[in-house]
């Protein structure tokens, strides 16, 4: 059994907590709590014949109020970059996370999520702008949380990415 | 002290005590509280019940806890916070490693309820959401004012009867009240102009 470690990083509000949980546990909820602490899923995926068991680690959106560490990186196998499409502050946040991400745990596969595309009269980012800005990405894509559309695909690619390595 | 008084003592002060067998497995050395073990039972649903599986982050805290515990010295290692899933709210953990004469264990506090961190953090990220929301809506309103203030300025300039300027003048007062609302929709701190 192949297990990898995967870390949700963005900025707070995103939705990296909801992502994890439609993801493992295909539920969603419109109320926004505020991740303190560490959360720590599992998920089994079978991937082009492979059975793999991601760790998903949700950690806190990076903000001036928390901030991520070095130790919550350690030993990260991926990464998906979690981006809120309504708020293009969130980009600059998923940058400079990317950048930091990279110098602790060096160039290991990595997913950027453009979370809520429900909120398609909202959305604010220029899709193809964001996929050249992260050009060493394994891709670049569209997810809601709150329907469930794209987020399997995130993290089947990542999963690839991660196999593929 | 005696080991029957230390696993009274040790829930008293909010900590669970594990030890670490050679099986890789943690063992309860106390009675597990009620939120620990409805946050076990949760885990658990649909999946083996040892502890480690069930809380996976036990099983990361292994791994990191094996590096402190193979040294072979006494000490503490403390752990950032792990929030927890039980079945009526998530609980907030902090892990300690110790040592003590060659016995591995690990001490869990729950921090749930003891500090009113997580309000005043979600307060402030709420409030945080807000401004931005409202930034970027002022923004969106603030396009087409600038259209209508760049229209009225080339107006300004161009040679105009008396009644024509006085309208035009009055669009860019207009114009000025406007964006100084959407400069406080954005800084509230700026108050009434």
């Amino acid at each position: 059994m192949i297990q990898k470690k995967v870390c949700l990083l963005g900025g707070f509000a995103v939705g990296k907590t909801s992502l994890v949980s439609r993801f493992v546990r295909s539920i969603f909820s419109d109320k926004y709590l505020t991740t303190v602490g560490v959360k720590i899923d599992k998920k089994l995926m079978a991937v082009d014949g492979h059975d793999v068991t991601l760790v998903l680690w949700d950690l806190y959106g990076q903000d001036e109020f928390q901030s991520i560490q070095e130790t919550q990186l350690r030993g990260t196998a991926a990464y998906l970059l979690v981006v809120d499409g309504t708020r293009p502050a969130t980009l600059e946040t998923a940058h400079d996370l990317q950048q930091r991400t990279e110098r602790i745990v060096g160039t290991v596969p990595f997913m950027v999520v453009l979370n809520k595309s429900d909120l398609a009269a909202e959305w604010r980012l220029d899709d193809s702008a964001v996929a050249t800005s992260f050009a060493r990405s394994a891709g670049v894509v569209r997810a809601s949380a709150k329907t469930g559309d794209g987020v399997e695909a995130a993290f089947v690619t990542l999963t690839r990415a991660m196999l593929a390595r | 002290m005696s080991e029957a008084f230390l696993e009274q003592l040790y829930p008293k002060l909010g900590f669970i005590v594990m030890q670490r067998a050679d099986s890789g497995e943690f063992v309860l050395l106390t009675k597990a509280p009620g939120w620990f073990a409805d946050a076990a039972a949760t885990a658990a649903a649909g999946g083996p019940a040892t502890l480690g599986s069930t809380l996976p982050f036990l099983e990361h805290l292994r791994t990191e806890a094996d590096r402190f515990w193979w040294s072979g010295e006494d000490g503490v290692m403390s752990g950032e916070p792990f929030a927890v899933p039980g079945a009526a709210e998530e609980y907030l953990v902090r892990p300690r490693v110790v040592t003590v004469e060659g016995r591995k264990l690990l001490l869990l506090e729950n921090l749930t309820g003891s500090a009113d961190s997580r309000a005043i953090l979600q307060a402030a990220r709420d409030a945080r959401l807000e401004h931005e929301r409202a930034a970027l809506r002022a923004r969106d309103v603030r396009a087409p004012i600038d259209s209508i203030a760049q229209l009225a300025s080339q107006l300004l300039d161009a040679d105009l009867p008396p009644g024509a300027r006085e309208a035009a003048q009055g669009v860019m007062r207009a114009v000025g009240s406007a964006r100084a609302v959407l400069d406080r929709m954005v800084d509230p701190s700026r108050g009434p102009t």
